[in-house]
């Protein structure tokens, strides 16, 4: 599903630029749960944004779902984000002012869905991730586990194919991150998403398929699950 | 930190569905963008009630600022055409050169009003004399009135606005109507009072109200009484007015009355009061300043309302960015930004029309310092509207820059 072949990224240009990821090679296979873990301002939010098609490559090549990222205009990567990728942030970044329900409605009428059938697929997605009863509530009136879970559904609204969280228990306790990383991996699993989360929480370690370790921009292991 | 040897456990999570289930890209349908970006645009509007505030108050400022200057421009403009407005004839025949109705640009034969008391499609002709004259004061000085006399017993021409006493007693010798706002100036003239005009005697026997030009404020005499106050020569008028019979043409008899006097102006109301409004302007300058002062108000307005929608952006940057990343693009946005404008100038103007009328109902009297036409209100809303468009678009460069990587950094 991701597939990314010596992939470099610089920020800044001239003299100042300054490498953060060194030909990167990384393959995710379909429905794959990797974790991405690494020492803090090893590339990994770079490695993720680039991926979620916020950031642009540098160099080399980056494939989602066999479509190449590398020299795609600025102006279509919201298209791709639309396509591809479901997002889930450190901290939750719903949108104040919208209901749960219409946080996660958002993305899907950004896609083009209709009110009623956008509606009906989010309320589906509060219910599996355990919010039946929370969907008019602002993000205000929730707690941080629970805005984290709006945040998971509203990531897999539309069912994208592709899942990326950056540290999505980071702002949570260990037994709310727990939850949390549960019904991440269990909806995940359950939808055929691919996901990538970057983490540096090696309690969560074990929800992962797969955990790449990545250190000064370089991809240093590689592990498959024992379990997987 | 994570820089230790990674400890893998076996992880306790149930895989329960062995069926292999792979996600497809998203088919994407062209999204009905403005019902979204409005709903949103809205929720973000009236979740942050005070910014909302702010930013009402710059349209409500510049709503009530401009509409009182506008105000009182037709106000003045109403003042000045008022006389002509209400002496009730279609056609004017002034002496040539006339720029408006204050009876220095020479005079009219008498004849004339005979004459075309015969043109078809003239119903009634009128004489009308006026003139600057003198009103000595009891306690020294003297004030000017505009005086102004008709004919007996039709008295068209004025006095119109009477507030106290009867036209008919103009039939008295040295019989005035005088404006009665301008009681106080004219030395606390009441009914009866006699004051000297221009070296005779006059008796105030009623007055007017709000007939206040620019110039001195009108009075009213018979034709007679103002000729003698006036000395003028037995043969001239200042000019003649003409009534048109019912479903004649104003052109037609116009052209007819100007073949008659080639030698006089004939002029439509209409036409007169373009004139009058055309020298008003010249003269006094108004139109400049009150058109400056509408562009400051507009402009004080702007500067409020494009701080305050820029500073809710600047709050809300985290908001815009992860709008982007889910993937709104800057279109979108743009549009969010335009209905939050739209909706703001709304509001604004439909408050700040709400407080003029309001004001307008409190003010109410003889001096009528505000006169708000009709459509001002729809030119209020379209300008407030363009003004906060515009306003936005200071926010819109800021969203512009957003960038969606920023919501993965802390
Ligand atoms: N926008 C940026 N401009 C310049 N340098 C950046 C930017 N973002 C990240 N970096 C640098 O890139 C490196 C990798 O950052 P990041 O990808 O955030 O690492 P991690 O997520 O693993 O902590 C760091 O040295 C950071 O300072
Ligand atoms: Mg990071």
């Amino acid at each position: 599903m991701i597939e990314v072949r010596k992939l470099r990224k610089a920020y800044g240009g001239g003299a100042l630029a300054q490498t953060v990821l060194h030909d990167v090679d990384l393959s995710v296979r379909s429905g794959e749960v990797l974790m991405l873990v690494g020492p803090s301002g090893s590339g990994k939010t770079t490695l993720l944004s680039i991926l979620g098609c916020v950031l642009t490559p540098s160099g080399g090549s980056v494939q989602l779902a066999g479509h190449e990222l590398m020299g795609v205009p600025e102006a279509s990567l919201p298209m791709m984000r639309l396509r591809y990728i479901g997002f889930i942030f450190q901290s939750h970044n719903l949108l104040p002012s919208l209901s749960a329900l219409d946080n996660v409605r958002l993305p899907l009428l950004l896609r083009g869905w209709s009110s009623g059938r956008a509606t009906a697929e989010s309320t589906e997605l509060l219910e599996s991730v355990g919010l039946r009863d929370k969907l008019v509530c602002l993000p205000s009136q929730l707690s941080g586990g629970q805005a984290q879970r709006v945040a998971i559904a509203r990531a897999l609204a539309g069912r994208p194919p592709i899942i990326l969280a950056d540290e999505p228990t980071a702002a949570l306790d260990a037994h709310t991150g727990q939850g949390v990383m549960e019904t991440l991996t269990r909806l995940a699993h359950e939808g055929g998403h691919t996901v990538v989360v970057v983490t540096h929480d090696n309690r969560i370690f074990k929800f992962g398929d797969r955990i790449v370790r990545i250190e000064d921009g370089r991809i240093t292991e590689d592990t498959a699950h024992a379990n997987a | 930190m994570s820089t230790t040897a990674l400890q893998i456990e076996v992880a306790p999570v149930e895989r329960t569905s062995p069926k292999k289930v792979v996600a497809q890209p998203i088919a994407l349908v062209s999204p009905h963008s403005w019902a979204t970006m409005a709903r949103l645009g809205w929720s973000m509007l009236f979740h942050d009630r005070l910014k909302l505030a702010g930013t009402l108050v710059g349209v409500v400022f510049a709503v009530l600022l401009s509409n009182f200057q506008v105000g009182i421009y037709f106000s003045l403009l109403l003042r000045n055409t008022m006389f002509v407005e209400r002496a009730g004839a279609d056609l004017w025949i002034t002496p040539p050169g006339t720029v408006a109705l204050q009876g220095g640009d020479g005079t009219v034969p008498d004849s004339v009003v005979a004459v075309a008391r015969a043109v078809p499609g003239v119903e009634w002709s009128a004489p009308l004399l006026m003139g600057a004259a003198s009103v000595k004061l009891p306690e020294g000085g003297q004030k000017p009135v505009m005086l102004v006399g008709t004919e007996l017993p039709a008295l068209r021409g004025g006095p119109f606005n009477v507030v106290a006493g009867t036209p008919a007693a103009l039939a008295m010798r040295d019989a005035v109507f005088f404006e009665g706002s301008r009681r106080e100036l004219l030395g606390g003239l009441n009914l009866g009072s006699v004051r000297e005009v221009n070296g005779h005697r006059a008796q105030a026997v009623g007055f007017t109200s709000g007939l206040l030009p620019f110039g001195p404020s009108y009075a009213f005499a018979s034709f007679d009484t103002a000729r003698e106050l006036l000395h003028r020569s037995n043969h001239e008028l200042s000019y003649a007015m003409v009534g048109l019979s019912p479903g004649a043409d104003v052109r037609a008899v116009q052209e007819r009355l100007r073949a008659q006097f080639p030698s006089q102006e004939v002029l439509t109301l209409a036409e007169l009061k373009q004139r009058t409004i055309g020298q008003v302007l010249r003269e006094s300058g108004i139109g400049k300043s009150i058109g400056s002062g509408v562009a400051m108000s507009v402009l004080c307005g702007f500067v409020i309302v494009a701080l305050t929608m820029f500073s809710a952006v600047i709050d809300r940057v985290r908001q815009f960015g992860t709008l982007k990343a889910l993937g709104a693009t800057n279109l979108d946005l743009a549009r969010l930004l335009l209905v939050q404008a739209i909706t703001c100038a709304v509001i604004g103007v439909l408050l700040g029309e709400t407080l003029v009328a309001w004001f307008l109902r409190a003010i109410r009297e003889a001096e009528q310092p505000l006169t708000l036409p009709p459509w001002l209100m729809v030119a209020t809303l379209a300008g407030m509207t363009v003004m906060c468009m515009l306003a936005s678009s200071l926010a819109l460069l800021r969203v512009r820059r957003v960038e969606p990587a920023m919501v993965f950094r802390g």
